[in-house]
């Protein structure tokens, strides 16, 4: 089964391993067009149209996440903040924040410049649509 | 990171999600905050019982044949500490934040001085 998007890991050999069960993982489920969540959380879900990424941002403002299209990459990166809030003391603290960045191979059917993202409640969502001469059409039977 | 519970055989499965969550204290006030990233504002729920204090949030269409939904409990130790008829609850970007002010006798009191 064909994918459509590949995220590139930029860690080094010792996910060698990982990647290819994810791949293995992906490319079953991909038939199925359930979303495939790897180990970035950032679901990856096949349609017949296009691909949707789904990646959870709580905490996050709008204004704080870019999306950035470079060639047939896409790179999703963003930064939460810490609260502010007055003078005291944290008695658990186990939301991350910081930086974020996840890198994304398209493959050419998809189109790069149609590349749309909403975010609401604390999930992102990136439409990347495929090309309108890769979408699937309906060829008229027409009658003699 | 996640919990599963059985419901009663009448109710729909619900499968829990921990959240993560903070917790943060000043000389007023106590804040339980929780990541519940695709909950809405009206599927929130924050309740307090005795002392157990709940944050349920619910994810999702209704009609899937699995409900997710976020839940954490904390028990207040001495509760009598805070304030709770004042309790307050905002839910922004996914975030939900919790305020239990503290009760006028827990909180720090400046005693002062004279000097004769």
């Amino acid at each position: 089964m064909f994918v459509h998007v590949r995220e590139r890991r930029p860690r080094g050999d010792f996910w060698s391993l990982d990647r290819e069960v994810d791949r293995i993982f992906r490319d079953f489920f991909s038939d199925w067009s359930l979303p495939v969540r790897n180990d970035s959380g950032v679901a990856v879900s096949q349609e017949k149209d296009g691909v949707t990424l789904r990646a959870e941002v709580p905490g996050i403002d709008p204004a704080d996440i870019k999306i950035a299209v470079d060639g047939r990459t896409l790179t999703i990166s963003g930064e939460r903040k810490s609260p502010e809030r007055p003078e005291g003391t944290y008695r658990l603290r186990e939301a991350r924040a910081g930086n974020f960045v996840h890198t994304f191979d398209l493959t050419a059917t998809l189109d790069a410049d149609a590349v749309t993202a909403e975010c609401r409640h604390g999930v992102l969502t990136v439409r990347i649509p495929k090309r309108p001469e890769a979408q699937p059409r309906q060829i008229e039977v027409k009658s003699s | 990171m996640s919990t599963r519970e059985l419901a009663r055989a009448d109710e729909p499965r619900t499968e829990y999600l921990t959240p993560p969550v903070e917790i943060y204290e000043d000389d007023h006030a106590l804040w339980v905050s929780a990541d519940l990233p695709g909950v809405a504002a009206g599927d929130v729920e924050v309740a307090l019982h005795d002392d157990l204090l709940t944050f349920t949030g619910r994810v999702g269409q209704s009609d899937d044949a699995t409900r997710r939904a976020y839940r954490r409990r904390f028990t207040l130790s001495n509760p009598s500490r805070f304030d709770t008829e004042h309790i307050s609850a905002v839910l922004r970007l996914g975030v939900l934040e919790v305020r239990v002010p503290k009760a006028e006798r827990a909180k720090p009191r400046q005693v002062p001085i004279t000097v004769n």
